[in-house]
């Protein structure tokens, strides 16, 4: 293993360090626990809903990275690829808490549901209003009846904007928790890798796999995916992952969708571009017109190679909320 | 049991828990995500390190419910976080009653087991660490006495795990790789293998011959 990192114990708490050193005009830690990084600003001039995401270490951008303007006003940290604890989501909602409540909007993981049930508990009790919303956009995790359990990815980006843009605008935070919800039935992502990855922690490969396959359906925590394959050229992959969302949205000629084409970590953004440029060919050839395209890292597995694709479904609303501006350090074109 | 040898039982414990995190990695890994050798590892030392300065042995529910404190502030995921709640709960169902009985043992297993069910959304046969702790907790019913029933609980966590080998997932991150995790023991069933073992005094490795490599 060949990491850039001191005791492999410290690796979260010394990257937290460094990243509040390099941004301290936008993040700051909060009282309560070493574990929850909030905006300067999560308070803003007005009260506003609040918007607490989590999860564990090991995805930058996400989550910590759209803890940002007109996005999320907070978040939990946990060890890598584990879930944040009850103390750090509390710290972060009580640092996000304006008067109008707080939208927890984080990755469907068992762990996570756990904690910040917990922490949502916590906040009643000490009187905050509270709305939950789970990302479970991954197509290859469960089939469609048992889309309920499937896990969070890159989908659940479009979510933090959609419904960061709304609390910005005032929205209540049924209404928030609502675009949150809408954002992410129409949502949907895959992925493939290409390449393991390590916990810091663990100091070994999550997987193994031969220099000629490809894991279709990998999650972000290095999941085995639903089929392994021979390796594909980059319009196989493309096909393979388009054709597994497109099955599960009921889009029409005419209809308009925002695409994210997302490094895995270390696949290079000239392959991330190849592979966007068969998806826009196959959405326009079947009449839909992509509003706005995102292509980088925006939720990596580490140093995984690989990506995936996510497809939302726009509205007018969702359109207005997902052009709003935006702003984050970690994040160039958001 | 008097106070150093429940302290002795269970630092023996959980030295065991942190000698088999390469175990509880691999199994995990290939079947969930592969953190669970360094929750399990990160939360034993932990509390390794609390024991001798905080614990009061006196009172097994105090010992209990900061156990729980620890996992959930050490390594609160999926495992941890369950095992927390379930110590938590077993600690209020004890209450002033100890340990080193049996029935209050029992108590508290069916205090913890009942909220792993609720909170985790599990039942036995689902694939994950009811299956070894479910049979164990029943064996431990009629059982004459702690140093009777923990090996007889250990056979029974096995026999749980063996069973459910062959078995798909149904929860975690296990239960999305599907079909490839049928052969592999649940790596939190395990867990409780270990632990049972280890405060029993063996070292068996019952699986070995069936556990699939990925």
């Amino acid at each position: 293993m060949r990491k850039i990192m001191n005791a492999p114990k410290d690796f979260v708490d010394d990257f937290l360090a460094g990243l509040l050193k390099a941004y301290p005009r936008d993040f700051r830690s909060v009282p309560g626990s070493t574990r929850a990084i909030a905006r300067v600003e999560a308070r803003g001039a007005d009260p506003r809903v609040g918007i607490v995401t989590g999860g564990g270490s090991g995805h930058l951008p996400l989550f910590l990275g759209y803890v940002g303007q007109g996005l999320c006003s907070a978040v939990a940290v946990g060890n890598t690829f584990s879930s944040p604890s009850v103390d750090a989501i509390l710290a972060a909602t009580k640092a996000s808490e304006s008067g109008k409540g707080i939208l927890f909007l984080y990755g469907n993981y068992s762990g996570d549901g756990i904690n910040f049930d917990d922490g949502a508990d916590m906040a009643r009790d000490d009187g905050i209003d509270t709305a939950t919303v789970r990302a479970a956009d991954d197509v290859a995790s469960a089939p469609p009846a048992a889309s309920g359990s499937r896990r969070g990815v890159a989908g659940l980006t479009f979510a933090f904007k959609c419904a960061g843009a709304a609390a910005a605008a005032g929205y209540s935070l049924s209404e928030t928790a609502g675009v949150a919800t809408r954002s992410l039935e129409g949502t949907r992502t895959m992925g493939v890798g290409l390449s393991p990855t390590i916990i810091p922690e663990a100091g070994r490969p999550t997987f193994q796999l031969s220099e000629d396959e490809m894991e279709l359906g990998i999650g972000i925590h290095g999941e085995p995916g639903i089929r392994r394959e021979k390796m594909g050229d980059a319009n196989r992959i493309a096909d393979v992952l388009l054709e597994a969302i497109l099955a599960e949205l009921e889009l029409t000629v005419l209809s308009r969708v925002a695409v994210l084409v997302n490094s895995l970590g270390a696949t290079p953004e000239e392959e991330l571009y190849i592979i966007y440029g068969r998806v826009a060919n196959r959405l326009a050839a079947n009449g839909i017109n992509v509003h706005r395209a995102f292509v980088g890292r925006y939720a990596t597995s580490l140093e995984m190679a690989g990506c995936s694709i996510s497809v939302m479904t726009l509205d007018d609303e969702l359109t207005s909320l997902l052009d709003a501006q935006s702003y984050s350090p970690l994040l160039r074109h958001f | 049991m008097g106070e150093s040898s429940t302290k002795d039982a269970l630092e023996c414990l959980l030295r065991s828990l942190i000698d088999h995190e390469e175990e509880f990695r691999e199994l995990d890994a290939a079947a969930g995500d592969g953190d669970l050798g360094i929750t399990v590892r990160s939360a034993a030392a932990a509390i390794l390190e609390w024991l001798p300065r905080n614990a009061t042995f006196g009172s097994t529910s105090d010992l209990l419910a900061g156990i729980a404190q620890i996992c959930a502030s050490t390594s609160p995921s999926t495992f941890g976080s369950l095992v927390s709640r379930g110590l938590d709960a077993a600690a209020k169902a004890i209450g002033d009653q100890q340990i080193d009985d049996l029935s209050s043992m029992v108590v508290g297993l069916e205090a913890g087991i009942a909220m792993v069910q609720r909170r985790g959304r599990a039942a036995p046969g689902d694939k994950t660490f009811l299956d070894a702790l479910v049979p164990a907790l029943a064996v431990a019913r009629g059982a004459a006495s702690i140093t009777v029933a923990l090996p007889l609980m250990r056979a029974a966590a096995i026999a749980g795990t063996v069973q459910m080998m062959p078995a798909v997932p149904k929860h975690g991150r296990a239960a999305w790789v599907g079909e490839r995790a049928s052969g592999i023991p649940d790596a939190g069933s395990v867990v409780v293998i270990r632990a049972l073992e280890a405060l029993e005094g063996t070292d068996v490795q019952p699986w070995d011959a069936g556990t699939a490599s990925r």
